[in-house]
Order: C-alpha cells, then sequence, then structure tokens
C-alpha cells in the first residue's frame, strides 16, 4: 500500500473535514484497492468501474460530515457507499439499455458471475469467495453484489426467509475464518 | 428470544451488509445501544466485509487518482452545501439502495406498526386478565371444597374418636312417635361427666330457633344448653351432668328456654 504512517479513522475523517488533500491521498492510497475491487464485483466491466469509482470519492469527500461514527465504521461506511453506487448504477436505465447492444466478448454475464473478472488484475492472491460452499457463494453475489434483498432472494430461490438470513450468517463466519489464512 | 438467539438469526449480518429491512435495522439500533454482546458481533461481522473487502481489492489504473482530485477540486470552487447531497445513499449509508422509501412512508408504516402492536398489547392483556381471574376464581373453588372436605373430616373423626373412646357411653337420641325418623347421639364422658352432642338427621330449625338439649334428672329436664347450628363443628360440648337417666331434644327459641315446650321434643333417648 503507502509508507504513510498509518492514520486512524477519526484521524482521516478530521483531515477530510478539514477539506485537506492529505486526507484524501491517504484515502485514495489505502482504500482505493478495495472499493475499486467491490465496484468491480458489481459491474464486472473496468470502463464502468473506471467512472463508477470516481463518483464514490467525490461522495465520500461531499459526504464525509454526514457519517455516522455510532452507526459503524468508516471502511464500512465506504464500502457500502461504493456497493450502492455501483448496485444504483446497473440498475440504472442507461445502463440496461446498454446492455441490450453490448457485445458479447466484453460483457460478463450472469452466468459467468463466479468467475474472476478479466479485464482486471487482482491483488489478492485467490479469490477467497471461490472457496465458499456453492449456496454460499450464490448468497453473498446475491445479496451483496447484485444488492438483492433478502426477501426477493428467498422468493428466487423458494427458501425460507429465515433460512436465507442464517445461511448468510454461516456463509460470513466461514468467510472469516478463510479470510484468517490471508492476513 | 434472547440475545443469542437473536444474534445467529442472521440479523446482524442483514444489518451489516445493508440488507436488513428499515424497521430491523431501527430495532437493532435500539438494541446495540446497550448491549455489548449485539455491539461485538456488529464489529466481528464490519471486520469480515473489511477484511473481504481488502482481500478483494483491486488495483485501480494509476491516471484516477488526479482525476477524481481534479473533480475534487472543482467541486470545491463552488461551496459545499449540504442539499447537493444525495440522501438515498448517503443519509443511511448502510441501508439497501432499494429500501430507500421516502420518511413518510417509513413513517406511516411504524404508526401502522406501533398501533398494531398497541392493540396486541391490549387484547393480550385483556386476555390475560380473564385467564387470571379465572385461575383466581378455580382456586376459591378448590379453597373452598378444600375445606368443606377437611370439616367434613374432622366431623367424622370426632363421632369416631367418641364411639371408640372406652370412656364414652353413646346414647342414641331416636325420634319420638310424631318424628320417627330423627336421630341425635349424645355421648357422655363417663369420668367427668362431659357431654358431647352430635345431630344425625334433624331438620335445620330456622335463625330464630335452636335446638336444646336437656337431660332428665329424677324426672325433672336439665337444661344443657343449646345447639349451635352456625357452628362448623358437628359434635359439640355441651354443660357437663352426673346422674342423668335419659336426654332429650326440643326444638326452642333461639337462646333456649327455661322449661322445654313438650309438644316441641324431637328426639329421646335413655342410659
Amino acid at each position: 500500500m503507502s509508507t504513510q504512517p498509518k492514520l486512524s479513522e477519526q484521524e482521516i475523517i478530521a483531515l477530510l473535514l478539514k477539506r485537506d488533500e492529505k486526507g484524501f491521498n491517504y484515502l485514495y492510497d489505502n482504500y482505493a484497492g478495495a472499493i475499486y475491487g467491490i465496484i468491480t464485483k458489481v459491474v464486472h466491466l473496468k470502463e464502468y468501474a473506471d467512472e463508477i469509482i470516481q463518483d464514490v470519492f467525490v461522495k465520500i469527500w461531499k459526504n464525509i460530515a454526514q457519517f455516522d461514527a455510532e452507526k459503524g465504521r468508516l471502511y464500512t461506511w465506504m464500502i457500502n457507499l461504493a456497493r450502492n453506487t455501483a448496485i444504483d448504477y446497473i440498475r440504472s436505465k442507461g445502463y440496461q439499455n446498454e446492455q441490450k447492444n453490448q457485445s458479447i466478448p466484453e460483457f460478463v454475464n450472469d452466468s459467468e458471475q463466479y468467475a474472476t473478472t478479466p479485464n482486471v488484475d487482482h491483488i489478492g492472491m485467490k479469490n477467497v469467495l471461490l472457496q465458499l460452499k456453492g449456496e454460499w457463494q450464490e448468497l453473498i453475489e446475491l445479496a451483496y453484489f447484485k444488492g438483492y434483498t433478502q426477501q426477493e432472494i428467498a422468493e428466487r430461490l423458494d427458501i425460507p426467509i429465515g433460512t436465507i438470513k442464517t445461511r448468510t450468517r454461516n456463509a460470513l463466519i466461514e468467510l472469516k475464518r478463510l479470510l484468517k489464512d490471508y492476513r | 428470544m434472547d440475545i443469542k438467539d437473536y444474534i445467529s438469526s442472521g440479523i446482524i449480518e442483514a444489518y451489516v451488509m445493508g440488507l436488513a429491512t428499515e424497521e430491523e435495522m431501527r430495532i437493532l439500533d435500539c438494541i446495540q445501544k446497550n448491549n455489548p454482546e449485539v455491539q461485538q458481533a456488529i464489529i466481528d461481522a464490519q471486520n469480515t466485509l473489511e477484511d473481504f473487502a481488502s482481500q478483494q481489492a483491486i488495483a485501480p489504473p494509476p491516471n484516477l487518482k488526479s482525476e477524481i482530485w481534479a473533480k475534487i477540486s472543482d467541486d470545491q470552487a463552488s461551496p459545499v452545501v449540504v442539499e447537493d447531497v444525495q440522501p438515498e445513499t448517503i443519509a443511511k449509508p448502510l441501508y439497501p439502495t432499494q429500501s430507500t422509501d421516502n420518511n413518510k412512508a417509513t413513517l406511516k408504516w411504524f404508526a401502522i406498526a406501533a398501533s398494531i402492536l398497541l392493540i396486541a398489547s391490549i387484547a393480550l392483556n385483556f386476555y390475560l386478565n380473564n385467564a387470571q381471574t379465572a385461575v383466581k376464581n378455580q382456586v376459591a373453588a378448590l379453597t373452598e371444597t378444600q375445606k368443606n372436605t377437611q370439616l367434613a373430616y374432622q366431623n367424622l373423626k370426632s363421632k369416631w374418636d367418641m364411639a371408640n373412646n372406652p370412656q364414652m357411653k353413646s346414647i342414641p337420641l331416636l325420634g319420638v312417635e310424631k318424628h320417627p325418623d330423627m336421630k341425635a347421639m349424645v355421648y357422655l364422658e363417663q369420668k367427668s361427666n362431659n357431654v358431647y352432642l352430635a345431630l344425625d338427621n334433624l331438620p335445620a330449625p330456622s335463625k330464630e330457633q335452636q335446638y336444646q338439649l336437656w337431660a332428665i334428672v329424677d324426672g325433672k329436664p336439665v337444661s344443657l344448653g343449646v345447639y349451635d347450628q352456625d357452628s362448623e363443628t358437628a359434635v359439640q360440648k355441651m354443660t357437663a351432668i352426673a346422674s342423668a337417666q335419659a336426654f332429650a331434644i326440643t326444638l326452642e327459641k333461639r337462646g333456649g328456654s327455661e322449661t322445654p315446650t313438650m309438644e316441641n321434643m324431637y328426639v329421646m333417648g335413655k342410659i
């Protein structure tokens, strides 16, 4: 990542609130990869991801005052902001229309959704998601990267919503275990 | 539901992933304020997703950083106004994109939910109240039955004890000609001359009247007192008497009479 001293989230927030470029630099150097990774998981295409990441950083910069530390950490907030922005993007009319005219080779479609996106290079060693059980992969894909509600997933998979909830929990517990090996 | 069940239901994960409904989020926000276990579970889940994001990181194209900074600097030229903010992503960044309904609708649903809860609570109250009254009545009825049974037992026991006491002489008083079915028992303790009376089959007297026991001593009636029909004790101790030859019961005015009203003599028995 970078040779900058490690800043706490409060320190980053303070810099951002002061509109200090150092805040932006630190944020970008430390979190742009994760944010870009998330966006890529949602939109799959580099050109879209390049556009969305700009949006996300502008939003973070503009809306940092609205960040509520009581509801979670800055990193989590940024992850969700990136995820939501990307999901909003693929739901927008323009994107949907474009998809209809998209030439096939450039678009990673639904059936290949678990494959590593070909257009970008992973920093992470392996796609940890692929090591999860199939039903857990599917769940995280649908819920986390496609933005379906649990109710929608329950209907789509024809599984009770309670099962969806506990399955999501189990998927995260397994994910946590797998991620320990990457630390 | 205890807090462990709540945590293991998967709600924390849904919350952290932005999948929980607004209602679920509000409930969880409330719970987590006072519950370190829930707070920790949220932190754990956040850590997992943050680690996941870090692990899945992809380096963005190098030119993007300066492009973004240029954009931000441009924007900064114009003053930052809160109204610029896109509320659907900003005000509730943890919320699912598709549940960013406007607040009015949410409030409406909350009002409805609150009303339903209130009604349910009132109904439950009524139900519990009724159930409690029913249980109270049942307990009262059982207590009454228990008391009566106990009483019956005590009375039987005292009669039984009298009958089995070798010192005790049982003298049946039988109905006179007019009242052949009537019956009472006098128990006479021989050493002390104590007299006990039990009415076996005598009609219940009116409130103004009482049965009075007489001992016949040398042909003359001697009052041994009245039988208290209001008492729960069936075998009642009367005035002690020595050298009685017979006993009789008459129905007298309440409190008893000086002399027996002979036409109201119901039962009699000789020693």
